[in-house]
């Protein structure tokens, strides 16, 4: 029987679509992981808390045991994680021995720490602990790994298997490589509905296959993206930059170099400056004879679209 | 709705250790009990009206003014840091967060009064224990849920200490300066700090305190009053 079932969804938001007749079932022991974008995801969980109710359609439970893990949660501060873990054990009457199952979550040392001087690694696995301690059947945790170091996500996710031995975890994030990890199946939000990704693994074969990514270098960490995450590459002052929901991420590659890599995932160079997912197109507008423009789903981007790159695109399209 | 002692009791226990590490909280009665004490050291009279202006003073600064402090900056702290959100998705509701929460304050706030009348140097012979007992804990919850309305509409300490400033002047400070002016006098009367204000005065200076219609009709429509502004307060707002 399924955990919690969507049934055609929809929900506006001032007038604003969010979500477009969405349907997901859960089922038990399924490692579902949900791209959605942040207001998406805000209005998701207000959904799942019932905080609001849907333009239309209907969510169903099947369990009323639900834990959920916001991103920006937080804990109590001034006292120990012991005394932390204890008052939520109390909550949830289930008297489990939190010196024993400590370890599991990497924080057998600091149960006698204040809460304040855990690190950012640390505080994440709490909330695991804390999460673990209801032993709930299902949980959405909402971008766990965001801010964790390398270290820390190998801590997470042995911690998460633990959790995942009497629940159903389901991760939400806008991040790809945070699903890749966190989850086995994943949905992305596209035009307000769920499709499922094909990840392309290979059931029977033990070693993983190549998987293509694009990089963008930020500070000290490098960010992953899937070609189908990207909405257009557009170059500024020389840099190729990968807009993704709207936000920017500079590439080390060029322009070219780029074309070359992603004219087999339906990429297009529709202008000098600009490389647009042929996915994402919504609308081509035709100001005047020779200027036209691109309009993309879910962006307010308006792409140029060059007069002699316009039969090519349409044959692209058709 | 479902009520749980245990989870009550959880949240009891949790808030008590809370306050107690909360300085900034713990003002209030800590100022009521300073004020008592110097008052008491500064002018070392035995004139009954200035031990009643001492322990007034004493007991509304205590009850009102700690009251909605206790009740409005632990719930704007915990929407500050994002720890109410955990709480209400960890089943608990919000009857048993509100009952949780009003308890450990009205503990110690009760307490702080009933130290209060041996440090202004008044004997317990003086003041009925329990006709005083009955109004400062019908005033400390009064202010309580005060203090919960308040929280519901604050996002941070700080709204909270701005949006409690009305109600804080308003109970705390008509009720003290009632001897000033006649009509400050008549507004005490029937505001729900002004039934202690009325309370000791009558101990302390008529040597005899008996309950009028009025005392009893001004604290039960004010526990009444505040009980539904909170009840539609948390429906409109919840807590967000």
């Amino acid at each position: 029987m399924n955990l919690i079932e969507f049934e055609n969804v929809a929900k506006q938001i001032k007038n604003q679509r969010i979500f477009n007749n969405i349907s997901l079932k859960i089922n038990p022991k399924e490692k579902i992981g949900l791209k959605m974008s942040h207001i998406e995801s805000a209005t998701f969980f207000d959904l799942l808390e019932q905080n609001t109710l849907p333009s239309s359609g209907s969510i169903i439970n099947h369990t009323h045991n639900i834990s959920i893990k916001r991103y920006n949660d937080g804990i109590y501060q001034k006292m120990t994680v012991k005394s932390y873990l204890q008052f939520f054990n109390h909550i949830a009457n289930q008297h489990v021995d939190i010196k024993r199952l400590a370890p599991q979550f990497s924080l057998g040392d600091n149960l006698t720490m204040k809460t304040t001087a855990l690190t950012t690694d640390q505080i994440e696995r709490l909330h695991l602990f804390r999460i673990a301690l209801s032993q709930p059947d299902l949980v959405f945790i909402e971008s766990p790994l965001r801010d964790l170091s390398n270290e820390g996500v190998k801590s997470y996710l042995k911690a998460l298997e633990v959790v995942r031995q009497k629940s159903t975890v389901i991760v939400i994030s806008s991040y790809m490589e945070e699903l890749l990890q966190l989850s086995s199946t994943i949905y992305q939000c596209i035009d307000h509905q769920f499709e499922k990704i094909d990840l392309e693994l290979d059931k029977d074969s033990t070693k993983p296959q190549n998987v293509f990514r694009l990089s963008s270098h930020l500070d000290d960490k490098t960010i992953f993206f899937s070609p189908n995450e990207i909405d257009f590459i557009e170059s500024i002052n020389g840099v190729s930059n990968f807009s993704v929901n709207s936000e920017y991420f500079p590439s080390p590659l060029t322009m070219e170099e780029l074309e070359k890599k992603l004219i087999h995932f339906g990429f297009f160079r529709c202008h000098r400056s600009y490389l647009v997912n042929l996915q994402r197109i919504s609308e081509l507008i035709s100001y005047s004879k020779n200027s036209y423009t691109l309009i993309l789903k879910n962006s307010k981007e308006t792409l140029p679209l060059s007069r002699a790159k316009l039969d090519q695109l349409k044959d692209l399209l058709q | 709705m479902n009520i749980s002692i245990r989870k009550i009791n959880a949240i009891f226990i949790l808030r008590l250790q809370l306050i107690l590490k909360n300085f900034s909280l713990l003002m209030a009665p800590l100022m009521a009990i300073g004020y008592v004490i110097a008052f008491k050291n500064f002018f070392p009279s035995n004139l009954l009206s200035l031990r009643a202006l001492t322990l007034n003073m004493g007991i509304i600064l205590n009850t009102t003014m700690g009251g909605i402090m206790f009740g409005s900056y632990p719930i704007a702290e915990e929407k500050e840091h994002h720890t109410l959100r955990v709480l209400m998705t960890s089943s608990v509701n919000a009857t048993e967060y509100f009952i949780g929460s009003l308890l450990p304050s009205l503990l110690i706030l009760t307490l702080v009064s009933i130290i209060l009348v041996p440090l202004s140097g008044t004997s317990w012979r003086q003041v009925s224990i329990i006709n005083y007992l009955v109004i400062t804990i019908v005033c400390t919850i009064i202010s309580i849920l005060v203090g919960f309305t308040v929280g519901i509409f604050s996002h941070n300490q700080t709204s909270a200490g701005v949006l409690s400033l009305l109600p804080t002047v308003i109970f705390t400070f008509i009720p003290m300066f009632k001897g000033f002016n006649k009509t400050i006098s008549a507004i005490s009367d029937f505001l729900y700090s002004g039934v202690i204000a009325k309370f000791i005065n009558q101990s302390l200076l008529k040597h005899r305190f008996t309950w009028s219609s009025s005392d009893v009709g001004v604290l039960i429509v004010w526990l009444i009053i505040f009980s539904v502004v909170l009840i539609y307060a948390y429906r409109y707002k919840r807590f967000d």
